[in-house]
C-alpha cells in the first residue's frame, strides 16, 4: 500500500518565482533555521514550547496526549468540573494548528461562556479566536466562537453546514445527548475533520446517552443503536466502558492529587459615616422608574461615591436630584478608607477586586495619596498594557486593582492576599477571582478579605449568600448552566430579582434557600449518575 | 529558541532592516521602525492608506520590546517570548523574505575568468499524516548542467559565503535542465524514497483507516438522504485523518551558482 504523495506546493512556488524577491544569504539561512524550529515530531507535543507560561497538570497532559496520539483528534473530553477541560481543548487546538492540520475552527459554547472562551484562547494560548459578530459573515473567520443557540438558527445553520471545518469543539456537550433535539441534528450535520466534545457529565441518567455523543465523535464505535442496547443488557458495564474509553478521556477529582493551599477568609466590617448613611437611606427612598435602579444605585454607593454619582448623572431623571449634590459634598468613602488601612496592615502584595471602574480609579488615587504603589488592570486595556501592568505588579507595585472583566484566566500565584472590595453576587465570579491566586501550585496559605459595610446591601448579601458558599463547591462552574436547564436566568439575575422583590429579609432568605437547594439537588443528582456509570 | 536568545535575535532583525535602534540594553530594545517594518508589523493599514493618499511622509512607530524577565523599567514595553504572536509575526516576515533567492559563491581576490555552475536548491518540509503526524526536513540540490542530485545540500553549505551579485571576473554557466524540470525529478525521487522508507507508516495507517471504515459501514443503514449525507461526511473525515498521506511543502530555495571546485567537492563525496 502506497501513501499519497502530494507535491503541488512545489509547482505552485516554482510557477510564481518571478513574484519573489531574491533574498540575501543571511535571511535565507535564518528562514531555513526558523522552519527547522517549527517541525513537529511524532509522539511529541510541539505546542508546549510555544506556551511557556502554561503548566499542564499531569492528568491534563495525559488527556492531550491520548487525544492527539491515540484518538487521532476526535474525542469526548469528560473530566469532572474544575479539572480544566477548556485547557485541554486549548492545547489540543494549538497542537493541531502547529502541526499544520487545522485552520478553520468552529467553537460552540453556551452564550454565557463565549467571552471566557475568547479571552482564554487569546491570552492563554495565543490563538486568534473571535466571537461571532453580527456584521461579519461566518466565512470571514478562521476560528470562530458562537453559541449553539445562534448557530442552529437559520440562516446560520445552512451556512455552517455547507462549510468544511478542520476542527469542531462543542462545550457543555451534554446538551446534545438527546438525538431528537435540534441541537443534536444540527451538530451531526456539521462537517469537520477533527472533533472535540466537552462535558463533565457524559452520562446523566442512562449509559445510552453517551451513544449519541459517540456517534458524532466516532460513528460506528458503539455499533447500531439496537445492537448497542442489547449489548448494554447482556454484557457488563466493563466491556462497554472499555469500548467508550477508546474515544473518551475522563479524570475525576478524587483521582487527581490536590496539593492545594488552604484559604483563610476574613470579613472586615465597616460603618458608613452618618452623612454617608444618610445618602444611602435617601437612595433607598428615591423615586425612580424602576425598583432595579434603586438597587443598582445602592450597590454602587456601597462601592464608591464616584460609581453612584456617575450613573445618576447619566440618567435624565436623576441627574438633577438633590442626592447628587449630597454625594458631591461627601469628603471620602468609609469603606475605601478602611481598605487603605487594611492594605497597610498587610505586609505583602495584595489584589483588590472591584466591580466598578470608577471605584477602581478612586482606589488608585487613594493609594497614591497614601504612598502605596498600585497599578490598575481592566478589560479595556490593550494586551500590551495588561502585560505591562502585570509585570509592574509582580516586580514593583504592592497593589493590583482589578475589575472582573479584565482578570479572567490570569495566573497571579505570586500573590497571596485578595481583597473583595465589593462582593460579587455570583459565586462563580467569586471563585474565578480567587482562582487567580488560589490555584494548582500555590503552596502558601491564601488570605481572602471581604470588606463589608454594615446595615447595607453588602451585609445583606453576605448573610444571605456567602454563608451558603460551601454548597456550591464542585458545581461552581456549572451554576448558570444548571439554572438554564430549569429555564431560569443567570444566578446573578435570580439573586437581583429576589432581593428586589422580597418584602422582608426573611422572604429573601427563603427564596435564596430555594434557589440554592435546586442547584444543590441537581449537583447531587449528577454526582449520583457518575457513580452509576462506574458501578 | 531560548528566552535569553530573543534579545539578540530581535536586535539583528531590526538592525538588518535599517530600523533605528534607540535603546539597546540587556533584554530591553527600543526601535524606531522603518515605514516598511511598520506596515509589516503594526497592523494599521488604514493609517498608511491615508498617508499614501494624502501624499504625506508618515510617522513609523517607536516600540520597546522586552525579553528578559524581571527587568526594571519605567517605560512601557511589549513582552516577547517564544510563542508570542509578535515573535511569530517576525518569524513570518523572515520566512517570507527568505522564500526564494539567487546567490553566487563569494570568490576572494579573483583575477581570472571563473565559471560558476548553477545548482537548483530546495529545502522542503515532508509532512506525514495518518497513523502519526510527523515532519521531516529535506534539502535537495540539483546540478542543472547534468542533473546530479545531492541530499542535505543546505547543511553542507551553511558555512559558505554567498553574495547577491556575480563576483568580479566570474560568469554564469547556463543551465541545461530548468528549475521546473528539476521539480519533476525531485518529486519522482522523493516519492520513491518515501514509499520505500515509510512502509510501516503506510501499512499501519491503512489498517486504521480500514478498521474505522468497517465500523462505519456496519453501523450505517442508508434509509434516508440524511443517512447518506452523514455516511459520506464520516467517510471523508476518516480519510482525511487516517489514510496515509505525505505532503511536500516548499520552505525555501533558489538558484545557487558555485565554483567548479566547490561543485566537484559536492558531487564527488
Amino acid at each position: 500500500m502506497k501513501p499519497i504523495v502530494n507535491t503541488d506546493h512545489l509547482y505552485e512556488v516554482i510557477n510564481r518565482v518571478q513574484d519573489y524577491q531574491n533574498s540575501d544569504w543571511d535571511t535565507f539561512k535564518k528562514a531555513y533555521e526558523l522552519s527547522q524550529l517549527s517541525m513537529t515530531n511524532k509522539n511529541e507535543l510541539s505546542s508546549l514550547k510555544y506556551l511557556p507560561n502554561l503548566e499542564l497538570l499531569p492528568h491534563q497532559r495525559e488527556a492531550v496526549e491520548k487525544v492527539i496520539f491515540h484518538m487521532h483528534g476526535r474525542a469526548i473530553l469528560a473530566d469532572e468540573v474544575g479539572l480544566g477541560k477548556t485547557i485541554e481543548a486549548g492545547v489540543i487546538l494549538k497542537e493541531l494548528m502547529i502541526k499544520g492540520l487545522v485552520k478553520k475552527v468552529l467553537i460552540l459554547v453556551p452564550s454565557s461562556l463565549i467571552r471566557q472562551w475568547e479571552s482564554e484562547m487569546n491570552y492563554t494560548f495565543f490563538i486568534p479566536a473571535r466571537a461571532k459578530h453580527r456584521s461579519y459573515p461566518w466565512e470571514a473567520y478562521d476560528i470562530v466562537i458562537s453559541s449553539i443557540d445562534l448557530a442552529k438558527k437559520e440562516p446560520h445553520a445552512s451556512t455552517l453546514i455547507e462549510q468544511e471545518f478542520d476542527l469542531l469543539i462543542v462545550d457543555e456537550a451534554h446538551r446534545l445527548k438527546n438525538a431528537d433535539t435540534k441541537n443534536y441534528q444540527f451538530v451531526k450535520q456539521l462537517k469537520s475533520t477533527y472533533c472535540l466534545l466537552l462535558t463533565a457529565t457524559p452520562i446523566q441518567n442512562k449509559i445510552d446517552e453517551v451513544y449519541h455523543l459517540m456517534k458524532i465523535v466516532r460513528p460506528g464505535l458503539l455499533g447500531d443503536k439496537r445492537i448497542f442496547k442489547e449489548k448494554v443488557k447482556k454484557s457488563s458495564y466493563d466491556t462497554i466502558q472499555t469500548l467508550i474509553k477508546q474515544s473518551m478521556v475522563r479524570s475525576r477529582k478524587s483521582d487527581v492529587q490536590d496539593p492545594w493551599a488552604t484559604r483563610e477568609i476574613k470579613t472586615i466590617q465597616v460603618n458608613f459615616t452618618a452623612e454617608e448613611q444618610h445618602v444611602y437611606d435617601e437612595l433607598q427612598q428615591l423615586e425612580t422608574s424602576h425598583a432595579l435602579t434603586n438597587l443598582t444605585l445602592s450597590r454602587e454607593f456601597c462601592s464608591s461615591r464616584e460609581a453612584c454619582y456617575l450613573s445618576m448623572k447619566k440618567q435624565e431623571k436623576l441627574k438633577e436630584s438633590p442626592i447628587v449634590e449630597l454625594i458631591e459634598q461627601l469628603p471620602n468613602h468609609a469603606k475605601a478608607l478602611r481598605t487603605i488601612d487594611l492594605i497597610q496592615e498587610i505586609d505583602d502584595k495584595v489584589i483588590i477586586f472591584t466591580e466598578y471602574k470608577s471605584s477602581q480609579l478612586y482606589l488608585q488615587w487613594l493609594c497614591q495619596q497614601n504612598g502605596i504603589s498600585a497599578v490598575p488592570y481592566n478589560g479595556d486595556f490593550r494586551k500590551s498594557k495588561k502585560q505591562w501592568m502585570l509585570q509592574l505588579f509582580q516586580n514593583n507595585a504592592k497593589v493590583l486593582i482589578a475589575t472582573d472583566a479584565g482578570a479572567e484566566g490570569l495566573n497571579l500565584q505570586f500573590c497571596k492576599n485578595m481583597i473583595h472590595y465589593d462582593l460579587p453576587w455570583n459565586p462563580m465570579k467569586l471563585e474565578q477571582r480567587i482562582g487567580r491566586i488560589h490555584r494548582f501550585g500555590q503552596k502558601d496559605t491564601v488570605n481572602i478579605f471581604y470588606v463589608v459595610l454594615n446595615n447595607t446591601m453588602d451585609e445583606r448579601i453576605l448573610n444571605l449568600l456567602y454563608d451558603k458558599l460551601s454548597i456550591f463547591e464542585g458545581v461552581i462552574g456549572e451554576i448558570d448552566q444548571i439554572l438554564s436547564s430549569f429555564g431560569a436566568n443567570s444566578f446573578e439575575e435570580e439573586i437581583t430579582d429576589i432581593i428586589q422583590e422580597s418584602q422582608s429579609t426573611k422572604e429573601a432568605e427563603i427564596k435564596i434557600d430555594n434557589l440554592v437547594s435546586v442547584i444543590q439537588s441537581e449537583s447531587e443528582h449528577s454526582e449520583g449518575e457518575l457513580k452509576d456509570e462506574t458501578s | 529558541m531560548k528566552q535569553a536568545e530573543i534579545h539578540e535575535f530581535l536586535y539583528e532583525f531590526f538592525d538588518h532592516r535599517q530600523a533605528s535602534i534607540l535603546d539597546n540594553q540587556d533584554g530591553l530594545l527600543t526601535v524606531k521602525l522603518t515605514k516598511e517594518l511598520d506596515q509589516q508589523l503594526m497592523n494599521r493599514p488604514f493609517y498608511w492608506q491615508y498617508i499614501n493618499t494624502m501624499g504625506y511622509e508618515g510617522e513609523p512607530m517607536t516600540i520597546t520590546y522586552k525579553s528578559k524577565e524581571g527587568i526594571e523599567a519605567e517605560t512601557e514595553g511589549e513582552w516577547i517570548h517564544f510563542g508570542s504572536p509578535r515573535l511569530q509575526q517576525i518569524f513570518n516576515v523572515i520566512q517570507e523574505e527568505g522564500r526564494y533567492t539567487t546567490l553566487y559563491e563569494q570568490i576572494w581576490g579573483n583575477t581570472s575568468r571563473t565559471p560558476l555552475y548553477p545548482w537548483f536548491v530546495c529545502n522542503l518540509q515532508v509532512k506525514y499524516r495518518g497513523w502519526y503526524i510527523h515532519d521531516e526536513m529535506v534539502s535537495i540540490g540539483i546540478l542543472l548542467t547534468n542533473g546530479t542530485m545531492r541530499f542535505n545540500w543546505i547543511d553542507e553549505n551553511l558555512d559558505q559565503q554567498f553574495v547577491q551579485q556575480v563576483p568580479d571576473y566570474a560568469y554564469k554557466i547556463p543551465y541545461i535542465i530548468s528549475p521546473e524540470r528539476s521539480i519533476e525529478h525531485i518529486t519522482k525521487e522523493l516519492s520513491s524514497r518515501i514509499e520505500q522508507e515509510a512502509v510501516s507508516f503506510s501499512e499501519k495507517s491503512v489498517e486504521l483507516y480500514n478498521q474505522e471504515l468497517k465500523m462505519l459501514d456496519e453501523l450505517t443503514e442508508l434509509h434516508t438522504e440524511e443517512d447518506q449525507q452523514f455516511y459520506d461526511q464520516s467517510k471523508e473525515q476518516i480519510y482525511e485523518r487516517l489514510y496515509p498521506k505525505v505532503e511536500v511543502n516548499w520552505i525555501n530555495g533558489g538558484l545557487f551558482y558555485l565554483t567548479q571546485e566547490r561543485t566537484k567537492q559536492l558531487t564527488s563525496s
